[in-house]
């Protein structure tokens, strides 16, 4: 499931779960739709127990977008151990952790 | 040759026994209905190679027949030819938006409509064949590419060895070894994100382009660099490499590690003790100024450095943390374990989650 907020300026996406193959598509169309919305986009991981290969580079293509305006795709409620992937990969210097 | 099935539907029994009559005079097996839930039995339990299918039926009609029947078994790209007295455009156009691939209006001549069955008939028969050629080259070529898979038999001086289980034939993990001069070789091994037949195609380009980007005028950085430019270029946005390039040197027992957004290298010391090396950096083909983790070490003969894919990580419950902990005090349960023996048994000791993802370990030894 992936949940949709719209906040002040910027609009929050919530992938719950674990976030596998098919829910990855998903997520890339509603970064993507959040992104075409024009203002920021955050994604909050606080229900999200995993995310696949696919999820990241959902994410990281999403980021990408949102360089190319200036801005950066803002990341919260990721626990310890998605963090610590996040460091692994690099990720913790393009995304904003939050 | 299999004989060839066409299903006609149609509720008045005097079409239907015409129609049957001059196909089966064309050779062609042909299984009969007068309504669409008989038809969508009849589909189901064999499904046809073409259907005729009269759009005013009683009960279902005719588009919400096609609809069905597309989600069945063996008859999503079935040749489907509505025969019907309707003659507006807007119910052609509407059976052609369902798949229909032909309209013919009755009455019709028997001629004609022999003459359309046995266009579509070869149509669809050619367009299966072509596909399953296509799928057999596309197999092949994965086969290919598993078989130009770097042996340790073929370079002793390399001291490495093996475990690889791909889940599926489209797999993303990938390892190569190269040498880049006397006592110096080079160690990838690399994961590519998504489980489909993209993922095992850049795979092979990241293999190729690897061994094009790789010798003693370029550090193992340059060489990430270099695969990086390319990727970033090629792959569509969303898909992306991790990896980890070793160089190791036995001239100056020296280790060099580039890390590519992939999990920590252990290394195995004969003087005793387990060190993960950590080497933290951006993913390969994502993005355009890319950094890379960096650790370079001294090692000693009788070290064993042991790279691996996430694969070997996952077990549903284990955290990252607890995962490259009992990697650790495993490896070091497994301390004088013949160089062959090591990846296999490793991968057995650490029990990933069966089938969930490839699971590959190389190993090598100063």
């Amino acid at each position: 499931m992936i949940g949709k907020t719209a906040l002040e300026g910027s609009i929050r996406i919530s992938p719950t779960g674990n976030v596998g193959i098919d829910e990855s598509e998903s997520l890339q169309k509603a970064l993507n739709d959040a992104v075409h919305a024009g203002g920021g986009v955050e994604v909050d991981l606080e229900d999200c127990r995993s995310l696949s290969s696919s999820a990241i580079g959902a994410l990281i293509a999403c980021h990408n977008l949102l360089r190319s305006r200036g801005a950066r795709l803002k990341v919260t409620g990721a626990s310890e151990d998605m963090l610590k992937l996040l460091r692994l990969m690099g990720l913790d210097r393009h995304f904003e952790l939050a | 040759m299999t004989s060839t099935r066409v299903l006609a539907v149609d509720d008045e029994r005097a079409n239907l026994h015409l129609l049957a009559t001059a196909l089966r005079n064309e050779g062609l097996l042909v299984d009969l209905a007068t309504s669409g839930e008989q038809a969508l039995e009849t589909a189901r339990s064999t499904p046809p190679d073409l259907v005729l299918l009269d759009i005013g039926l009683p009960g279902l009609d005719g588009f919400q027949v096609l609809e069905r029947f597309r989600q069945l078994e063996g008859c999503r790209t079935t040749p489907v030819i509505f025969l019907t007295s309707l003659e507006e455009v807007s119910a052609k156009l509407h059976g052609f938006s369902l798949g229909a691939v032909d309209y013919v209006v009755k009455p019709f001549h028997l001629e004609e409509l022999r003459a359309r069955v046995r266009i579509h008939l070869q149509l669809s028969l050619s367009l299966k064949a072509l596909a399953q050629g296509q799928a057999k080259r596309l197999e092949s070529l994965v086969a290919a590419q598993r078989s130009i898979l770097t042996r340790p038999e073929e370079h002793p001086e390399a001291r490495f060895s093996v475990h690889f289980q791909p889940v599926q034939e489209a797999g993303g993990d990938l390892y190569d070894v190269v040498e880049i001069g006397p006592g110096v070789h080079g160690y990838f091994v690399g994961d590519v994100s998504g489980h489909d037949l993209g993922t095992s195609l850049v795979a092979s380009a990241a293999t190729a382009l690897l061994r094009q980007n790789s010798g003693p005028a370029w550090s193992p950085e340059d060489t990430l660099r270099m695969i990086n430019g390319a990727l970033v270029d090629w792959l569509p946005s969303g898909r992306f490499l991790t990896g980890c390039l070793a160089r190791l040197n036995r001239n100056t027992h020296s280790l060099r590690l580039v890390g590519a957004g992939h999990p920590p290298p252990a290394l195995l010391q004969a003087r005793g003790g387990v060190s993960l090396l950590d080497c933290p950096g951006d993913v390969l083909g994502a993005f355009r100024e890319a950094q890379f983790g960096l650790v370079e070490r001294k090692v000693q003969p009788g070290d064993v450095v042991v790279t691996y894919t996430d694969g070997l990580l996952e077990k549903p419950g284990r955290s990252l943390e607890e995962s490259l902990q009992t990697l650790a005090e495993t490896l070091e349960g497994l301390r004088g374990v013949p160089l062959e023996r090591l990846p296999g048994q490793l991968a057995r000791e650490m029990a990933p989650a069966a089938g969930a993802d490839d699971v590959l370990v190389l190993a090598f030894a100063v």
